[in-house]
């Protein structure tokens, strides 16, 4: 069996779809910052995908500029956590409850 | 192909390039700058945010793409970055005195907002899906960081945290909707888009997954129910001058991105998106308004007050014609009066020990401060949309472009909403007014805190009794997107 462009985005789509629920459904900030990862990651393969489908660079530029965005918000984004858990002891999003409407 | 930018594209960023300049100066020499001497650097990135503001004139009525076709100089992209430039400018003008009230340091807070803005430049700027999506990030985390500024404070960190979760989740929906537009299209430059779009390849059902995920992924920036849940809580928690810049400045630019990406790449999907953006429009405005009502902490107040008025700002949009997007812009430009005014005297009222948040913190207010007060009901008459104010001739802009394009239910449910708002901006006047004062203590205002709420006080009754420039203005800015050729409804076929 060959593996075709079909397949790829069917591993992105899959990949979408599982962060897309981690981060509905889990409750543990760390696990949510993950699922986020794999949304990002989803578009990652889909990027490069296009870009072999095409036969240009473009979409691996884009792709290169995103791992650098994600990882400049993972630092900012634990950089928080630390933050909130020097404060609170938890990273339980249902602890995290001094707002509510 | 010329992949450098050469020395006129460097000459073309001019205003880009002198606020990188000045932030990475600021943000090395701000080390150097005694603890308290903080309001130096205030000063410093104020200057910064001038020279940027004087570097942009020469740009104005120019209408140029550099850099390989990724970056727009044209009146809309300097339309915006004006707003945004004024925002950040009011942003610092109003954090000095809360600056030395929370005893933070300056010099990150200043590089950060310098930094937001910087962002918010690119985005308007923006032809490229690359070029966009970096401003767009450029921005956000700036925000990130900001909103949770006041460590210790434990609202702060929960607003930080909630904001980068839903945001970075935003972002996630964005870029795999940016992936699929580039797949079908071949491109990431919006005017190739535009033309592969034209005569679409490949499934219609996978053009229209795409576009729905730009829209999802925009709709969280710019605070549009059903994508609204953060906004709240965010605005609550952060510093609140940091509040008032996220709901203009990121929402002004946020819009930019959101009209170019729909107006120049999917002109041919025009009635997908308006009918998509129609629901979003109708929802901002009915559920923002309705939240409000019960709110008694005036910048949650605000802050579904932000997304009524986001869910007017898209009725421009829905409405695709020359006015729309004008009339879109103008809200734009005097919502950003408003709102800042209204945070700027919630960021007043803040002093030792006292949080300044509550409505009935404003008890009595008018016989305290009466000018303060007074520029309050300014604020609120405006964003309620009351006569003689700039907010009153925006919407009326906006509803009438409404009308003009056909949707006339949506420019109903805007006037029924605008007259439901009133209510609630009508509480927080008559706290003001009608409640004994109930605290004695001296309220002392800096004058730079003054001066801004003044300006901003003139500029919506100005904006109100003259509109006239602000429109011709914006129409000649719209009319740099070419959106004469949309207001057909077209559908993918």
């Amino acid at each position: 069996m060959t593996i075709t462009p079909g397949h790829w985005l069917a591993l992105s789509a899959a990949l979408f779809t599982i962060g897309l629920i981690g981060v509905l459904v889990r409750r543990n900030l760390i696990i949510i910052f993950m699922a986020i990862e794999l949304m990002l990651n989803a578009g990652n393969i889909a990027l490069v995908t296009f870009s072999n489908l095409h036969q240009q660079v473009s979409g691996q530029v884009f792709a290169l500029f995103v791992i650098a965005v994600a990882a400049a918000e993972a630092a900012v984004g634990l950089g928080i956590v630390l933050a909130l858990y020097r404060n609170k002891e938890t990273v339980n999003i249902d602890e995290i409850t001094v707002m509510r409407w | 192909m010329q992949v450098v930018p050469t020395m006129a594209d460097m000459a073309w960023l001019a205003p880009e390039l002198t606020l990188t300049v000045g932030l990475l100066i600021l943000l090395i020499g701000g080390l150097f700058v005694p603890r308290d001497r903080q309001s130096a650097i205030v000063w410093a990135g104020f200057v910064v945010l001038g020279a940027t503001l004087a570097a942009l004139v020469p740009q104005a009525g120019r209408d140029v793409t550099i850099a390989n076709g990724v970056f727009a100089v044209d009146g809309f992209a300097v339309f915006i970055k004006v707003i945004a430039i004024v925002a950040a400018m009011i942003t610092l003008e109003t954090s000095r005195h809360w600056l030395t009230i929370e005893g933070v340091r300056a010099t990150e807070y200043v590089v950060l907002v310098m930094t937001a803005t910087l962002g918010m430049m690119v985005m308007a700027s923006g032809v490229d899906l690359v070029t966009m999506f970096i401003g767009l990030e450029t921005m956000a985390v700036s925000f990130y960081v900001m909103v949770g500024y006041l460590k210790p404070n434990r609202r702060s960190n929960e607003a930080a945290l909630k904001y980068f979760v839903l945001g970075t989740f935003s972002t996630g929906v964005l870029i795999y909707g940016m992936a699929w537009t580039y797949g079908l299209a071949g491109s990431t430059r919006i005017a190739d888009i535009a033309i592969a779009a034209a005569s679409p390849e490949g499934s219609i059902v996978a053009w229209r997954f795409a576009i729905m995920l730009l829209v999802a992924g925009l709709g969280f920036k710019i605070a549009a129910v059903p994508f609204h849940m953060w906004a709240p809580d965010v605005y609550e928690g952060a510093p609140t001058p940091i509040a008032s810049f996220l709901s203009v400045g990121s929402k002004a630019a946020s819009f930019a991105m959101l009209i170019r990406l729909m107006l120049e790449a999917f002109p041919s999907a025009s009635s997908d998106w308006r009918s998509a953006l129609y629901v979003l429009a109708a929802l901002s405005m009915t559920v923002g308004n309705i939240a409000a009502m019960t709110q008694n902490n005036l910048k949650r107040l605000l802050a579904y007050s932000s997304i009524a008025h986001a869910g007017y700002v898209t009725i421009g949009l829905v409405a695709a014609t020359p006015r729309g997007i004008s009339a879109s812009l103008v809200y734009i430009a005097v919502y950003a009066c408003m709102q800042m005014g209204a945070f700027a005297i919630v960021t007043a009222l803040r002093q030792k020990g006292v949080p300044g948040e509550e409505l009935h913190e404003f008890s009595g207010l008018a016989h305290r401060r009466p000018w303060m007060a007074f520029a309050m009901l300014i604020f609120m008459i405006a964003l309620g949309g009351i006569p003689p104010t700039a907010g009153f001739m925006g919407k009326m802009w906006l509803f009438g472009a409404a009308i003009d394009s056909g949707y006339v239910w949506l420019a109903v449910i805007g006037v029924a909403n605008s007259v439901l708002s009133v209510y609630y901006y009508a509480r927080v006047v008559m706290w003001m007014w009608m409640t004994p004062q109930e605290s004695e203590a001296p309220l002392p205002i800096a004058p730079s805190m003054a001066i801004a709420i003044s300006l901003a006080a003139a500029a919506v009754i100005i904006g109100g009794l003259f509109p006239d420039q602000l429109f011709t203005w914006a129409e000649s800015s719209a009319r740099a997107l070419g959106v004469v050729s949309v207001a057909p409804a077209l559908t993918l076929r």
